[in-house]
C-alpha cells in the first residue's frame, strides 16, 4: 500500500506523481460500493506509438477503490468483477476505459496525451499540477527540448516563454546568456533570476548539459517565488534533470556535428578608396600630413596603382575560422521497483569563428533512487561538469582585440612594409598602433592568450519519510565544489609586457567555491469534510557559500615558449613573481518558510506563503527580511453554471496573486570597513616589494544596507478549448521594487561609489501565450505555439531630491565627449541613451565666406557653431552638424537629449511542430520589437577613431560623404562654390558628412547611430526522420532519429550592425544593467548547420 | 518502529544542527583585517601606511602629476599639436580647461583623495591605538600628516580651491562638500606639520631613510607650504591673489598657524608672517641637521639611477618607486633611449632652448641637467635638436639591474620631492622677503652656487655675483633664476611661477627670446639689439662620433671655424668621413618661414615650437593670469551638488 503524498522532492517528480495518481485511484476505490464475481485479469500496457511497455500505470476498477499498478514490464494482474470496467491512467497519456467482459487477458495501448492540465510543474520545495496552480508559471518540457539541438539551457528557452527574454550577449562560443523574467527591477544590481537545479540553487545554468534537462519551469510572480524569499525577486528558473525512471534498461545516444560561418559582414572601403580617403585626411593636415602619407603609401600620382590591389579581408582573417562543433551524449536508465538509476555523460565542443577561441565541456550526471522500506526513500545525485574555455574573444580592454579592428584596419599596407620605425619615439598609443599595423588580427589575438578551466562537482542526497497518511518529512543536503582556473598570457608585443621587461608574462588565478545546503520540510495534506482540502508545508533551509582564490603572476618568459609550456613550467620565469591568496567572506543564508494551500470544491484555490531570510551580507539588525505572499485561483469551469459550456470549453481559470520577494545581490561585507592585503603598485622602500593593507571594498561602507523588496501583483486567466486542443494564458502584472540596492556615484574623498537602498522601479506588463494541437492524427500531427510579452519598465523614484542620474556605457572609455551617454530618469524606463541630435552637415549656405589667409570659414550669424568635434576640418562645409536644442548659438554639452530607448515594447516567439509518418519538423521564430540600439561600432568605423590610416565602413565611400579632395589635382578644395558643386547639388548631393569631422579621440553619441533594434529571427529550423520501429528493431535499436537543424537562418531587421541582439560592451561592469543596448566590439553571431542523431537501444 | 525511532532521533539531530551557531550570519573572512587589529601593532600599522604610499605607484602620479603635467614653463616644456585637439597634450599648452572628460584628470583627482582618505584612516587609527605613544607609531602619524599635506599641495596646485577633509570618510558624513579656499588648506596642513614634526625621525634615525617621509622633509614641507601660503594663487574670479588680498587673515584663526621657534611662540597670519615661518623652519632644520651639499651635482641623480639612497645628502625625501611596479623616471622623463639592453623611453618632458642658453657657461649644472644627446642603443648616441632637449638628470642606461631590452615603464628610479638646496634657497627667498638680502639670505644662496661652479670661479660667479644682489628685487630675481638652474627637470618650476605670480611674464619672455634667437639665426632684424645679442649663438651644432658617442664641435656658440665636410649622421661612420661632421639644428630650429609656391618668396614667422608650446596664453603683456588650473572631471561634476567648473580661469 502506498501512502498519499503530495509534496515530493523535485528530482523525483515523475515517479512520485505516478504514485500520486495511484493514490488518487485508491481513494476512488475506497468510496466504491459492492461488486460482482471476481476474475483475475492480466495484461500488458504499452505506448501506442512506440509499443514500449509502460511501468507504473494505474489500473483501477471503475467506480471502486480496487486497483493496481503495472510493473516494470508494463504488466498488471488484478482481481476484477467479470462485468467491471478497467480504467487505465498514467500521467502524460490519455486515460482509457476497457470493459472486462469476462476476458482474463487484456492488453492495452495508451496514447500520449498532449493536454497540459495534468502536467506537473515544479513550484519550489514541491510540485503541483498545472490545474492546481495559483501563481504564474511557464514551462518547457524535455520533449520539446530533445527535438532541437541546443548547447545550453538558456538557448533552449529563447523565444519559448511569454515574459522571459533571453539575450545572447554575442556570438562567442561561451557567450553569456542574459535571462530576464518580466524585465527585472533592480537598477544596478543583478537582474538575473534565481536558478534552481534539482532543488539546489546555482549561480549559472551553464554547467548543466542541455541533454540532461527534463524540464524547465519559470516562476514569474511573487506568489510562486515568495517561497524562495530573498532570492525570488527576479523570477525563479527551476531546472529538473532527467531522473531515474526504473524499468527496462534503456541506453540512448544523442549527438550532433555542427558547422558555422560568419552570419553578416560589414562592407568597408575598397583598397583604392581606403588610400584616397587617407590621402584626403593627410592633405587636410597640410604638407606635414602629405609627407607622412607619402612615406606610407607613395606619391599622389601613383595612387591609381591601389585600384589593382586586392585588399586583405580582415573580417575573414579574424572570424573566418573553419569550425566544426560537436556534442555527444550517452545515457543509461534502468532499475527495479526498489532501486532506479539514471546515468548520463556528455561531451560538448563548441568552436568559435575566431582562431583558438572555443570551449570544451564534459558533463556527467548520476541519479539514484532507492526505497529503504515502505515509507522511507533515499535519493542521491552526483553531477560533474568540466569545461575549458579557450581564447579571450573580443571582450574589450584598451589594447585587446576589438571587432572594429576588423573594419578599420587598412586592407593594404602600402609602403609600410619597408619603413623603419623607431618604437621608442612613439607614445603608448602610437606604439600599439605600430604593432597593430604590423600584425594580422589573428596574430594580434594570439598575443592575448587566455584559458579558463571550470570544474563543478555537485552531490546531493535526500531522504523522504512518509510518517503517516498525508504527513511526510524530507531532509535534503547538497554540496557543490567549484574549481576555476584562469590562465592568461600576454605576448611580448603587448603593452603589459613592455612595462615589465618586454618579455611575455602570465597570470594564473585559481579559485575554489563551496556551496552547502541543508533543508528540511514537513508536509501535511488533509481534508476537512469532502469539500475542504488542505496542503501545508513548513521548512527550514541553510545555504552557505564559501570560497577563495590564489593567484600567481610572473614575468619575463622567453617569447619562444608556448603559453602551454610556460604554464606547465612556471619556474622558467627570469623575472619577478608574485603569489597572493584570499578567502572570501562567507555568504550565509538562514531561512524559515511555510506554505498553506486550501482547495474548496476544486473551484476555489488559495495559497498563502511566508518566508523569512537572514543574510550575512547585512549588518546586525538588518539581517532578516520577511516575504509574504497570497494567491487565489477560481476554476470557473467547475462552476455549475458553466456546465453547458463544457462541450467546447475545457478549462477556465482566473488567478490573482500578491506577494513580496527580496534581493540581496550585492558583494559581501559592504557594510563595514575592513582591510585586505595587496602588493600591486607596491611602494618600494629599499627596492623591496612589501605588501600593504588597503580597504577591502572600493565602495564607501554603508552600515544601513538592508533588503531590497519587490512587490508583485499578478492577474491571470488560463483557458482551454475543445478538450484542450487550444490552450492559452493571458496575464497582467505589476511589479514594483523598493529600497533598491543601487551602486550610486558619489563624491567623497577616496570613493566614487557606494551601495545604498534608494529609489524604486516598476515593471508592468501583459503576457499572452497560446498553444494549439491543430491536427492530431496517428500519422500526422501539427501543433503551433505563440507567446508574446509586453513589458514597460519605469523608474519610480531615485534618491531624495534626485530626478535623474547619468551613467557612462564606457564603450569608448572617456573619449566619449560629455562622458555620460545614458540616463536614468524618474518616470522613464531604464536604458535611455543620451546624446546629440544629428542634423546632417554644415552646407556652404551656412557660411558667408572663406578667409584664405587665416584658413577660417566664416559662419553666418544665425548658424550655431560648435567646439565639440575637434576634427582636422574644424567647422566648415561638410562638418557634421548637431541640433542646437537650446538655441543659444553654440552646440555644446547642453544640447543633448534622450535619443534612444533600449527597452523593447514587446518580445516573444512562435513556432510550428509537425510529424508526418516518420518525419518531424519544427520551426521557431523569436522577435523583439521597439527597442533602440546604440551602434557604437558604426561610430568607431565611420571616423578616424584612435587609429592611424583607418579604413572605414563603405557608407563613408566618397560618393556618399562630403569630400574636399579634387581628385584631378590631389588638392584640397576650399572655395565655397566649388565645394557646393562637388557635394551639395544634384547627383553629387552627399548623404553623409565628412569622416574628418571628429578628432582622433572624440566620439559623440548622436542620433544617427541610434537604430531601431527590432527583429524577427528564424532562430531554428529542424527536420528529422525516425526510422520505422520495425526496421530499427532488426538491428536491436529501439528508436533511431536523424535530423538536421539550421540555427540563426534569417533575421529580419533594419539594424545595420552585425546583429540586433546586443548587450553592453562593458560586460560585468557595475553599471552594465543601466547602459544596455550598446553594440561595440561584440563577437559577431554565426549561422550554423547541425547534423544529429538520436538513438535509443 | 525501531526504524521510526531512529528517524525521530535523526530529525531531532537535524533540528539541532539547523538551529546552529549564532554567528552564522555574522561572517568574518580570515583575509579581512579590521581597523582595530591593524593599528594594534607597528608592523601592521606600517602596512596600512604603505597602502597610502602605494598610490604613488599608480599612473596619475608616476608620470602625470609628478612631471608630465608640470609643463609648460620657461624651463620644462613639451611641444603639443597646433590646435586644441582634446588630447592630453592640451594640458601642456595651458588649454586643459576643455579636458573635463579626460580620464587621467579624473583619476588624478580621485587618487589624491584616495591617498588623503587613507592617511586620514591612519591618523584616526593611530590616535585610537593602545600603543599610540610608541615612537614608531608617532613617526607614522607624522608621516600620515606629511603625506596628506603633500597630496593637498598637489590638489591645490592642479585644481586651486578643493574640498578639504581631515576625517576619514564614513557613511552618514557630508561627503559631497563645497570647495575650501586653498589658503585654509595650506594653513591647516602647516599647523598639522608644525604639531607633529618633532615626533618624527630624521632619515638617519630609521631604516627607511629618505624613502619614507621623515623629519627633515616634514620641516621642508612646512617651509614650502608656507611659501605657497604667502604667495599667489588663482582665485575664483580668475585673477591671481595672495590670501592677504582677499581673505580676513587678521582675525580668522583658520588662516593662522601657531608655532614655536627658538623658544618664542609665534602666530603667522599675513603673507609676511608666513615668509618668516618658512625662514624659521629652514633655519631650524639647518640648526638640527645641517649637511654639506654633495659636491658633485651629477652624483645626486646618479645615486637615484643606481638605486642609492644616502642619508644626510642632498635628497631629503624621494618617492620610492619599485622596478616593474611603478615609476616612470627614466621612461617619460630623462635621457632618451631608443634601444639597447636597458629598455626604451617615451620622453614626454623636455627643456626649453632658452633655458639651456640661460646657464652661465661655467655652471656645472647645465650639462647634468640638459641632455643634447639620445641613445640609439647602449653605445650609440645621436644629437638632439634644440626643441627637443631632454632632461639629463636621469638615464635608464645607468640602472644597475637589467630591466630588459623591451622594457618601458617601471624603471624603479626614485623621484626626488625635496633636496637640501631647496631648503637653502627657500631660506634665502623667505629671508629676503622679510628682511631683504641680508647675510642669512646671501649665505644660503652662496652655498648653492658654490656647489654649482668650480672653485676657480667662486670669486666671480659666487662672491661677486651674490654681493651684487643689493636690492630685495634683484635678490628675488636671482632666486627665481637660481631655482631654475638648480631644479631644472625636477618639475618644481610651474607652481613656483604660480606662487610668484610671474608665470605670464616668463611665458612672454621665453617666446620673445625664442623669436629673437631665431631671427638672429636667420639674420633677420639684426638692428634690434634684442636680436643682435644672439648673433653669436650657433645656428647648428657640429659633431662627430667617437666610439658611437657624440662629440660636439660647438655646444652653444658658432664654431670658430665652420666645418665644410658635412655628412649625415649615418654617413659619419663610413670610410673617408673620419674628418667629416654631422649637424643638428640649433638656433635655426627656433624660427621658420613659408615659401610662396609661385614667387618663391619667403615669409618669416615664429617656429611652430614657439607658437604651440604656450598657445593657451595669449596676453602679450604677460600680466594676466595664466590658465594653469585643470578642470574638475565631468564624472565628478556630474555626481556632485557643489563642484562645478565655473571661474578659476576655466571658462
Amino acid at each position: 500500500m502506498t501512502k498519499l503524498k503530495n509534496e515530493k522532492p523535485l528530482s523525483l517528480r515523475r515517479q512520485l506523481s505516478r504514485v500520486g495518481f495511484l493514490v488518487l485511484g485508491l481513494f476512488l476505490m475506497v468510496s466504491s460500493g459492492a461488486y460482482a464475481q471476481n476474475i483475475t485479469v492480466k495484461g500488458t500496457v504499452t505506448d501506442a506509438q512506440t509499443n514500449e511497455p509502460i511501468p507504473g500505470v494505474n489500473v483501477v476498477v471503475k467506480g471502486t477503490t480496487s486497483g493496481t499498478v503495472t510493473n516494470v514490464d508494463g504488466v498488471y494482474n488484478l482481481s476484477v468483477p467479470s462485468d467491471g470496467v478497467l480504467v487505465f491512467s498514467f500521467i502524460g497519456y490519455s486515460p482509457k476505459e476497457f470493459p472486462v467482459k469476462g476476458k482474463t487477458k487484456l492488453n492495452v495501448s495508451l496514447k500520449t496525451d498532449t493536454k497540459q492540465l495534468d502536467e506537473v510543474v515544479a513550484i519550489g520545495y514541491g510540485t503541483a499540477k498545472k490545474r492546481d496552480l495559483t501563481g504564474s508559471v511557464s514551462s518547457v518540457q524535455g520533449k520539446t527540448l530533445s527535438q532541437i539541438p541546443v548547447t545550453s539551457a538558456a538557448q533552449a528557452l529563447t523565444g519559448r516563454l511569454a515574459g522571459v527574454q533571453i539575450t545572447t550577449a554575442d556570438g562567442s562560443p561561451d557567450a553569456q546568456m542574459i535571462i530576464r523574467v518580466r524585465g527585472g527591477g533592480s537598477v544596478t544590481g543583478d537582474n538575473s533570476p534565481l536558478y534552481i537545479v534539482d532543488g539546489f540553487p546555482v549561480s549559472s545554468i551553464s554547467d548543466v548539459a542541455s541533454t540532461d534537462i527534463e524540464s524547465i519551469d519559470v516562476l514569474k510572480d511573487a506568489a510562486s517565488t515568495a517561497i524562495y524569499g530573498s532570492r525570488g525577486a527576479n523570477g525563479v528558473v527551476i531546472i529538473t534533470t532527467k531522473s531515474a525512471k526504473g524499468g527496462k534498461t534503456v541506453v540512448s545516444y544523442n549527438g550532433y556535428l555542427q558547422t558555422k560561418t560568419l552570419k553578416n559582414r560589414m562592407d568597408v572601403l575598397s583598397p583604392y578608396e581606403y588610400v584616397m580617403t587617407n590621402y584626403e585626411l593627410a592633405a587636410l593636415n597640410g604638407q606635414d600630413g602629405i609627407k607622412g602619407f607619402q612615406k606610407n603609401f607613395g606619391v599622389y600620382d601613383d595612387l591609381d596603382l591601389y585600384k589593382y590591389q586586392k585588399g586583405t579581408d580582415w573580417q575573414e582573417n579574424m572570424f573566418g575560422s573553419n569550425v566544426l562543433s560537436q556534442q555527444h551524449n550517452i545515457s543509461v536508465q534502468g532499475g527495479t521497483n526498489k532501486t532506479k538509476f539514471s546515468l548520463s555523460g556528455t561531451y560538448d565542443y563548441n568552436g568559435g569563428l575566431m582562431q583558438n577561441n572555443n570551449y570544451k565541456r564534459y558533463y556527467f550526471n548520476f541519479k539514484l533512487q532507492h526505497k529503504l522500506n515502505d515509507n522511507l526513500t533515499l535519493d542521491a545525485n552526483a553531477r560533474i561538469s568540466d569545461a575549458l574555455v579557450n581564447g579571450s574573444g573580443t571582450s574589450g580592454g584598451t589594447y585587446k582585440v576589438r571587432t572594429s579592428d576588423a573594419l578599420t584596419k587598412g586592407p593594404v599596407k602600402g609602403l609600410r612594409d619597408f619603413v623603419q620605425i623607431n618604437p621608442g619615439t612613439l607614445t603608448d598609443e602610437e606604439y600599439q598602433q605600430y604593432l597593430r599595423d604590423n600584425m594580422t588580427l589573428a596574430e594580434q589575438a594570439a598575443q592575448y592568450w587566455k584559458r579558463r578551466y571550470r570544474k563543478k562537482f555537485y552531490f546531493a542526497g535526500g531522504l523522504t519519510w512518509d510518517i503517516t497518511k498525508g504527513l511526510s518529512y524530507r531532509l535534503e543536503g547538497g554540496y557543490t565544489y567549484g574549481f576555476d582556473q584562469s590562465q592568461r598570457y600576454w605576448g611580448k608585443y603587448t603593452s603589459n609586457a613592455s612595462y615589465v621587461g618586454g618579455q611575455p608574462l602570465i597570470d594564473w588565478e585559481k579559485s575554489n567555491s563551496v556551496k552547502m545546503r541543508a533543508a528540511q520540510t514537513l508536509t501535511y495534506d488533509f481534508k476537512l469534510g469532502a469539500d475542504h482540502k488542505f496542503n501545508a508545508m513548513i521548512g527550514q533551509e541553510l545555504i552557505s557559500s564559501q570560497g577563495g582564490n590564489n593567484d600567481i603572476y610572473a614575468t619575463n618568459y622567453s617569447a619562444d615558449l608556448t603559453p602551454e609550456k610556460i604554464f606547465a613550467n612556471i619556474g622558467l620565469s627570469d623575472g619577478t613573481s608574485t603569489i597572493s591568496s584570499a578567502v572570501k567572506d562567507n555568504d550565509n543564508l538562514s531561512s524559515f518558510f511555510g506554505r498553506l494551500g486550501y482547495n474548496y470544491k476544486e473551484r476555489y484555490l488559495l495559497t498563502l506563503t511566508m518566508r523569512a531570510d537572514g543574510s550575512s551580507k547585512f549588518s546586525e539588525g538588518h539581517h532578516w527580511g520577511y516575504f509574504p505572499a497570497a494567491a487565489f485561483a477560481w476554476r470557473v469551469i467547475e462552476e455549475p453554471f458553466m456546465a453547458n459550456a463544457k462541450d467546447w470549453l475545457s478549462n477556465l481559470k482566473l488567478r490573482v496573486s500578491y506577494g513580496e520577494a527580496g534581493n540581496n545581490r550585492i558583494a559581501s561585507a559592504l557594510f563595514q570597513l575592513n582591510y585586505k592585503i595587496d602588493d600591486r603598485k607596491a611602494y618600494g622602500v629599499g627596492d623591496q616589494k612589501t605588501g600593504y593593507y588597503r580597504p577591502k571594498n572600493s565602495e564607501l561602507p554603508n552600515p544601513d544596507l538592508k533588503w531590497e523588496t519587490t512587490i508583485t501583483r499578478n492577474l491571470g486567466l488560463d483557458f482551454g478549448l475543445w478538450n484542450e486542443r487550444l490552450t492559452g494564458t493571458v496575464e497582467g502584472y505589476w511589479n514594483s521594487a523598493n529600497d533598491l540596492l543601487i551602486k550610486r556615484n558619489i563624491v567623497a574623498p577616496g570613493y566614487d561609489k557606494t551601495v545604498q537602498n534608494v529609489g524604486a522601479t516598476s515593471n508592468k506588463g501583459i503576457e499572452f501565450s497560446l498553444n494549439s494541437y491543430i491536427v492530431e492524427k496517428n500519422k500526422f500531427t501539427l501543433s503551433a505555439n505563440f507567446n508574446i510579452g509586453f513589458n514597460h519598465s519605469n523608474v519610480d523614484r531615485l534618491a531624495a531630491g534626485i530626478t535623474q542620474q547619468s551613467y557612462a556605457s564606457g564603450w569608448a572609455g572617456t573619449d566619449n565627449k560629455g562622458y555620460y551617454d545614458y540616463l536614468v530618469q524618474v518616470g522613464q524606463p531604464v536604458g535611455l541613451i543620451y546624446g546629440w541630435v544629428t542634423d546632417g552637415y554644415y552646407t556652404t549656405n551656412d557660411f558667408s565666406s572663406y578667409d584664405e589667409a587665416s584658413g577660417q570659414y566664416v559662419l553666418k550669424d544665425n548658424v550655431p557653431t560648435t567646439g565639440l568635434l575637434g576634427g582636422v576640418i574644424g567647422v566648415r562645409p561638410g562638418t557634421i552638424k548637431f541640433k542646437d536644442l537650446n538655441h543659444d548659438g553654440v552646440i555644446n554639452e547642453n544640447d543633448r537629449k534622450i535619443i534612444g530607448k533600449t527597452d523593447p515594447k514587446f518580445t516573444g516567439g512562435f513556432g510550428l511542430n509537425s510529424t508526418f509518418h516518420g518525419f518531424d519538423a519544427s520551426v521557431l521564430f523569436n522577435f523583439v520589437y521597439g527597442n533602440d540600439i546604440y551602434n557604437a561600432n558604426k561610430i568607431a568605423a565611420s571616423q578616424k577613431y584612435r587609429t592611424s590610416n583607418p579604413n572605414l565602413l563603405s557608407i563613408m565611400n566618397v560618393d556618399n560623404r562630403y569630400t574636399y579632395l579634387d581628385r584631378s589635382t590631389g588638392k584640397i578644395v576650399t572655395d565655397l562654390e566649388t565645394l557646393k558643386q562637388m557635394n551639395e547639388v544634384g547627383a553629387n548631393k552627399k548623404a553623409l558628412w565628412s569622416p574628418f569631422s571628429f578628432g582622433n579621440a572624440v566620439v559623440l553619441p548622436h542620433s544617427w547611430a541610434i537604430e531601431d533594434g527590432s527583429f524577427l529571427r528564424l532562430q531554428n529550423l529542424t527536420v528529422g526522420y525516425t526510422l520505422p520501429a520495425e526496421i530499427s528493431r532488426k538491428v536491436l535499436i529501439h528508436k533511431l532519429r536523424i535530423y538536421t537543424t539550421v540555427n540563426n537562418l534569417w533575421t529580419w531587421t533594419k539594424y545595420t550592425g552585425y546583429d540586433p541582439e546586443v548587450s553592453s560592451p562593458v560586460r560585468g561592469s557595475s553599471t552594465s544593467n543601466l547602459t544596455p543596448g550598446v553594440d561595440y566590439s561584440s563577437y559577431p553571431k554565426s549561422l550554423s548547420w547541425t547534423f544529429g542523431l538520436n538513438v535509443t537501444f | 518502529m525501531k526504524m521510526n525511532r531512529n528517524i525521530i532521533t535523526l530529525i531531532a539531530l537535524s533540528v539541532i544542527l539547523f538551529s546552529g551557531c549564532k554567528k552564522y550570519l555574522n561572517v568574518d573572512s580570515p583575509s579581512s583585517f579590521n581597523p582595530n587589529y591593524v593599528f594594534s601593532n607597528t608592523t601592521d600599522a606600517k602596512k596600512v601606511l604603505l597602502g597610502a604610499y602605494s598610490l604613488f605607484g599608480e599612473d596619475p602620479y608616476t608620470s602625470r602629476m609628478s612631471n608630465v603635467w608640470m609643463q609648460n614653463t620657461d624651463v620644462e616644456a613639451q611641444q603639443p599639436s597646433a590646435h586644441p585637439d582634446g588630447s592630453r597634450r592640451d594640458i601642456w599648452s595651458l588649454q586643459g580647461a576643455g579636458l573635463t572628460g579626460f580620464s587621467d584628470i579624473y583619476k588624478a583627482w580621485q587618487n589624491n583623495y584616495l591617498a588623503i582618505d587613507r592617511t586620514n584612516q591612519v591618523i584616526e587609527g593611530i590616535k585610537a591605538s593602545k600603543i599610540a605613544d610608541n615612537p614608531d607609531m608617532k613617526q607614522m602619524l607624522g608621516e600620515a600628516y606629511t603625506l596628506r599635506a603633500y597630496r593637498y599641495f598637489l590638489l591645490c596646485n592642479f585644481w586651486g580651491d578643493v574640498p578639504y577633509f581631515t576625517e576619514a570618510a564614513k557613511a552618514g558624513m557630508q561627503l559631497d562638500v563645497p570647495k575650501t579656499d586653498k589658503n585654509f588648506i595650506y594653513t591647516g596642513c602647516i599647523q598639522d606639520l608644525v604639531n607633529c614634526e618633532g615626533d618624527m625621525y630624521f632619515a638617519d634615525q630609521f631604516s627607511a631613510g629618505i624613502e619614507r617621509m621623515n623629519r627633515e622633509f616634514a620641516m621642508g614641507m612646512i617651509a614650502r607650504l608656507a611659501l605657497f601660503r604667502a604667495g599667489y594663487g588663482m582665485t575664483k574670479d580668475g585673477t591671481m591673489k595672495k590670501a592677504d588680498d582677499y581673505l580676513d587673515v587678521a582675525s580668522n584663526d583658520s588662516l593662522a598657524v601657531t608655532y614655536t621657534y627658538d623658544g618664542e611662540t609665534k602666530v603667522a597670519r599675513t603673507s609676511q608672517d608666513y615668509y618668516q615661518l618658512a625662514a624659521d623652519y629652514c633655519q631650524k632644520l639647518i640648526k638640527l641637521k645641517d649637511r654639506q651639499l654633495n659636491p658633485d651635482f651629477g652624483q645626486i641623480f646618479k645615486n637615484e639611477c643606481t638605486l642609492q639612497t644616502p642619508t644626510d645628502d642632498d635628497v631629503l625625501y624621494e618617492v620610492a618607486f619599485l622596478a616593474q611596479y611603478g615609476g616612470d623616471v627614466g621612461w617619460c622623463i630623462g635621457v632618451p633611449v631608443y634601444g639597447g639592453t636597458k629598455g626604451k623611453t617615451t620622453i614626454q618632458v623636455s627643456l626649453t632652448p632658452t633655458y639651456y642658453f640661460s646657464f652661465d657657461d661655467q655652471d656645472l649644472r647645465r650639462d647634468v641637467t640638459v641632455s643634447k644627446v639620445s641613445y640609439n642603443n647602449d653605445n650609440d648616441q645621436s644629437a638632439i635638436s634644440s626643441t627637443g632637449l631632454a632632461v639629463g638628470k636621469w638615464n635608464r642606461l645607468l640602472l644597475p639591474n637589467n630591466p630588459g631590452a623591451e622594457s618601458s615603464k617601471g624603471t624603479g628610479i626614485n623621484w626626488p620631492l625635496m633636496r637640501y638646496s631647496d631648503v637653502l634657497l627657500m631660506l634665502a627667498e623667505a629671508e629676503n622677503q622679510v628682511n631683504g638680502p641680508d647675510q642669512v639670505a646671501k649665505n644660503a644662496l652662496k652655498r648653492v652656487r658654490e656647489r654649482a661652479f668650480p672653485a676657480s670661479a667662486y670669486p666671480e660667479k659666487v662672491d661677486a655675483y651674490v654681493a651684487n644682489l643689493s636690492s630685495k628685487e634683484n635678490f628675488f630675481k636671482a632666486i627665481v633664476n637660481e631655482r631654475a638652474w638648480e631644479f631644472g627637470g625636477e618639475c618644481l618650476r610651474k607652481f613656483d611661477l604660480v606662487r610668484w605670480n610671474i608665470y605670464g611674464q616668463k611665458i612672454v619672455k621665453t617666446e620673445q627670446e625664442l623669436n629673437n634667437i631665431g631671427k638672429a639665426a636667420y639674420d633677420r632684424d639684426m638692428s634690434d639689439p634684442n636680436v643682435a645679442q644672439y648673433a653669436n649663438l650657433a645656428d647648428k651644432l657640429y659633431y662627430q662620433k667617437k666610439d658611437g658617442m657624440v662629440a660636439f664641435l660647438n655646444t652653444k656658440y658658432k664654431p670658430d671655424v665652420v666645418p665644410t665636410n658635412i655628412v649625415t649622421e649615418e654617413e659619419l661612420g663610413q670610410a673617408g668621413n673620419e674628418n667629416a661632421y654631422a649637424t643638428v639644428n640649433w638656433a635655426r630650429s627656433l624660427y621658420g618661414y613659408d615659401t610662396d609656391p609661385v614667387t618663391n618668396e619667403r615669409t618669416y614667422r615664429s617656429a611652430d615650437y614657439t607658437t604651440r608650446c604656450w598657445r593657451g596664453y595669449t596676453d602679450e603683456s604677460g600680466t594676466s593670469a595664466v590658465p594653469y588650473l585643470l578642470p574638475i572631471s565631468s564624472t565628478t561634476v556630474g555626481a556632485s551638488d557643489y563642484l562645478r567648473n565655473d571661474g578659476y580661469g576655466l571658462n
